[in-house]
């Protein structure tokens, strides 16, 4: 409770009216909360924010990086709608959010499945830690894992050998035909364990009395996950779908990684071009307004898909 | 920046006292006839950084790459200049990333202000790659005396004249002082191409198809490499354009023995130089993928630019007895022995002049030395003061002092056979018997021509690709020009919009 009277000095006490005692209070308050906000604040304003900004300034400039940036208005935009390699990498990036995203949702769904519909709550655990644990593993160490298994003398070419396929061996990554298809089935069987993480809670956060409810009704397996699992978990499904288009359209390491963009520009997409032409090439300017192209077809996506979801969910 | 104050050319005996007396310079004679420039005095005291890249010698707090020789001739030199100045310590540092020469690592730390002093690059990153004002041009410094030579008028005069007009800027700077040469062959086996019953190196095109159809008869792998465009192309390019147009590229690149950049770009323009005019441009690829048809294709598809860690390569096969020959430079054997290998190593010459005779643009032209050249270890610039926040114009003067000092003909020679890969290249300098092989070849009258791969370093990049691509059998060669065609035209197109080059 606020007190009346507020002590001026030892020896003195003065009448405060209320209205002006809560004024003043809150105005504190909100000070002390505001100095208290303040660091995180300069934090997201100068890592995030500044940045985001500079970059989209610097879109209109011509800069190498170390000599001071010269305005040129438009001509970077012009420049990218013209380059082959850019808009190629644009396909490569719609190819890979078709294929990618079904396999980004639809793999971690179904073991989340199969780990809830266990009875055994220690099987339960079992299962998804088995899943869980690969997550200790650096994104890095994953793909060049991968890159390992995709080499002309790697895991894969090995297995098809012995399978009795050694016909169909090739140098993956080397071969302009497969390299991106390889990039983007990288990761088999495809179940990320956030996004299982992320089904699974939302599995347990269903009502007990709904499910007991079904199984009472006769409902079947598959039944059950069509008509209760699967609209229960769509907000998980909204999630991940935004999380996927923009993990998808922000994906550096991958290419960098395990092609370089290459063979030729085969598995270059439109974040690792901003990444080649902005560190490699010195072309900050033209980098950064392919970041920000990037950004705007990120943020549009996002919008329509939380929009749409929204109303169907 | 400041200038170096020009020193009086008259006879100074009291400089030469001076060194004398210093015990740094026994070579130095007094020489009557010679007007000797006085020893620089320097008023800065303090570390001058220096980044010496394969030359940087084996010190405690140099972490050197694993299997670098240990070397110390560089520090000897560094301690011979101390001595010489009193208060001036050179310092030795080797950083990492950008040892692995990435752009990305120069270019913060440039500007972070936090370069070395004295700077390590290939002549075509400070040309062509790094942007300008990095470092310092120092073509106003090289027509002043080299104080430590004695007799010495101008600081080029102890240059290779060749050296220099290829490691020239397309706007006429030098941004380095380079002091040794690399030259490559193929280096074989001995031992197995014995075993294939192969007596004597080939010396046409077409006898070392056959002698790789021999080795692989004998199921010896003929050979492993990942197949450079940039080697290659200055290989047959050299060759195939022929003695007029690459003299006529000569002039255009404002250089008695380089194809620049700009010579390239002007090339073009003018369609001397056109891949879609001059079928030369790319008509010697199909002979490349021949080669390779019998080279292991598992080290062939390796990505060029973006080598997996620890993936084998045809150096490593060759020194693990598994391939019987390569295509490599200089450093080759040296390397090859440090990594155990004890069997004999020969090499011969790439066959620029017996290319087959079905192939129509061939000429006489030997271009087997085109290949390497100043783009070996000793490249040395300065930082400027924006890259390197350190360099005062005290400083400066007493940075272009050390590097004058350690590029001194002797230091040189002394410097670059400690390593024992290249050739020193200064004036009046001598190889290692081993290395004489790689020695600047006299006999070579054209400049090389890299075919656009050092226009752009986007070029760079594109058209090492998409060579391997064509070679490992990947696309077509109908594609492969039609892509080179495009990278091309985008390169020069980037290159007059970034240069503004005046086409004549």
């Amino acid at each position: 409770m606020l007190a009346d009277r507020v002590s001026v000095s030892p020896s003195t006490e003065v009448a405060v009216p209320r209205a002006e005692l809560r004024r003043k209070t809150t105005w504190r308050t909100r000070l002390i909360a505001y100095a208290f906000l303040a660091p995180t604040f300069i934090f997201i304003l100068s890592f995030s924010y500044y940045p985001a900004v500079r970059a989209l300034i610097g879109a209109f400039t011509s800069w190498d990086g170390f000599n001071p940036p010269t305005w040129i208005g438009f001509a970077n935009f012009t420049q990218a709608f013209h380059d082959p390699v850019f808009l190629q990498s644009i396909g490569h990036v719609a190819l890979w959010t078709v294929v990618g995203i079904p396999l980004a949702l639809v793999p971690p769904f179904i073991v989340a499945e199969l780990v809830f519909q266990l009875r055994s709550l220690r099987a339960q655990y079992l299962y998804r830690t088995l899943f869980i644990i690969s997550m200790v593993l650096p994104t890095v160490v994953g793909i060049l894992i991968w890159q390992y298994i995709y080499e002309p003398t790697g895991l894969l070419n090995a297995v098809l050998k012995l399978i009795g396929l050694g016909f169909i061996h090739h140098a993956w990554l080397a071969n302009p035909s497969y390299a991106l298809w390889a990039v983007i089935l990288m990761g088999f069987p495809w179940v990320a364990p956030f996004n299982l993480l992320i089904y699974y809670a939302g599995l347990q956060a269903i009502p007990g009395e709904l499910l007991d409810a079904a199984a009472v009704d006769g409902t079947s397996r598959w039944g059950r996950i069509l008509k209760i699992d699967l609209p229960l978990v769509m907000s998980q499904v909204k999630l991940l779908l935004v999380l996927s288009i923009v993990g998808v359209s922000q994906n550096l390491l991958t290419p960098m990684l395990m092609t370089g963009g290459g063979p030729g520009t085969s598995t270059t997409t439109p974040v690792f071009y901003m990444y080649e032409t902005a560190i490699n090439y010195d072309q900050y300017g033209y980098g950064m307004a392919i970041a920000f192209m990037v950004f705007v077809v990120v943020m549009v996506l996002a919008l329509l898909n939380m929009r749409y979801f929204q109303s169907e969910a | 920046m400041g200038a170096i104050r020009r020193t009086a050319l008259a006879s100074t005996t009291v400089g030469l006292a001076l060194i004398m007396s210093l015990g740094g310079w026994t070579a130095v004679r007094p020489a009557a006839q010679h007007h000797t420039p006085r020893i620089p005095k320097l008023t800065f005291k303090g570390t001058i950084t220096t980044y010496a890249q394969a030359y940087t010698p084996a010190l405690p707090g140099i972490k050197l790459l694993p299997g670098s020789p240990k070397l110390m001739a560089f520090e000897n030199v560094a301690k011979q200049f101390e001595k010489m100045y009193p208060g001036i310590h050179i310092k030795f540092v080797y950083p990492a990333a950008m040892n692995s020469n990435d752009v990305q690592a120069v270019e913060v730390d440039a500007a972070g202000g936090k370069l070395p002093d004295v700077v390590w690059g290939q002549y075509i990153d400070f040309n062509s790659v790094w942007p300008r004002g990095i470092v310092v041009n120092l073509k106003p410094y090289l027509n002043q005396p080299n104080p430590y030579v004695p007799g010495n008028k101008a600081w080029k005069d102890t240059m290779s004249a060749r050296v220099l007009g290829q490691i020239s800027a397309p706007n006429g700077a030098i941004y380095e002082v380079d002091g040794d040469w690399v030259g490559t062959a193929f280096y074989y086996n001995k031992n197995l191409f014995a075993k294939a019953g192969i007596t004597a190196p080939p010396k046409t095109w077409a006898a070392l198809l056959a002698d790789c159809k021999k080795l692989q008869a004998h199921h010896i792998q003929p050979g492993a490499d990942i197949p450079y465009y940039s080697w290659w192309s200055r290989l047959f390019l050299g060759n195939n354009l022929g003695a007029k147009t690459i003299h006529q590229l000569e002039v255009w690149s404002k250089s008695k023995y380089a194809v620049t950049a700009l010579g390239e770009v002007i090339g073009y323009e003018k369609g001397l130089l056109n891949p879609a005019k001059n079928p030369r441009l790319t008509a010697w690829w199909p002979l490349v993928k021949q080669l390779y048809h019998y080279w292991d294709p598992n080290v062939t598809d390796i990505p060029v630019l973006n080598q997996p860690t620890g993936e084998q390569n045809g150096q490593k096969l060759f020194a693990a007895h598994k391939v019987a020959m390569v295509y490599q430079g200089s450093w080759l054997p040296n390397e090859t022995s440090l990594a155990g290998a004890k069997f004999p190593i020969g090499s011969f010459a790439f066959p620029a002049g017996a290319l087959p005779k079905s192939f129509r643009y061939g000429t006489k032209i030997n271009s087997a030395a085109d290949v390497g050249g100043p783009s070996a270890a000793f490249q040395y610039a300065i930082a400027t003061p924006r890259a390197d926040r350190t360099m005062t114009p005290a400083k400066f003067k007493a940075v272009l002092a050390w590097v004058r000092f350690f590029t001194a003909p002797k230091n040189d020679q002394t410097i670059v056979n400690n390593l024992g890969e290249f050739v020193p290249t200064m004036q009046g300098t001598k190889p290692l018997p081993s290395e004489r092989g790689s020695a600047l070849p006299k006999g070579a009258k054209y400049a090389s021509v890299f075919g656009f791969s050092d226009v752009t370093a986007e070029a760079h990049t594109r058209i090492f690709n998409l060579f391997q691509e064509y070679v490992s059998g990947h696309i077509s060669f109908a594609a492969a020009k039609q892509q080179y065609d495009s990278i091309v035209q985008q390169a020069v197109h980037q290159y007059i919009v970034t240069n503004h080059p005046h086409i004549p």
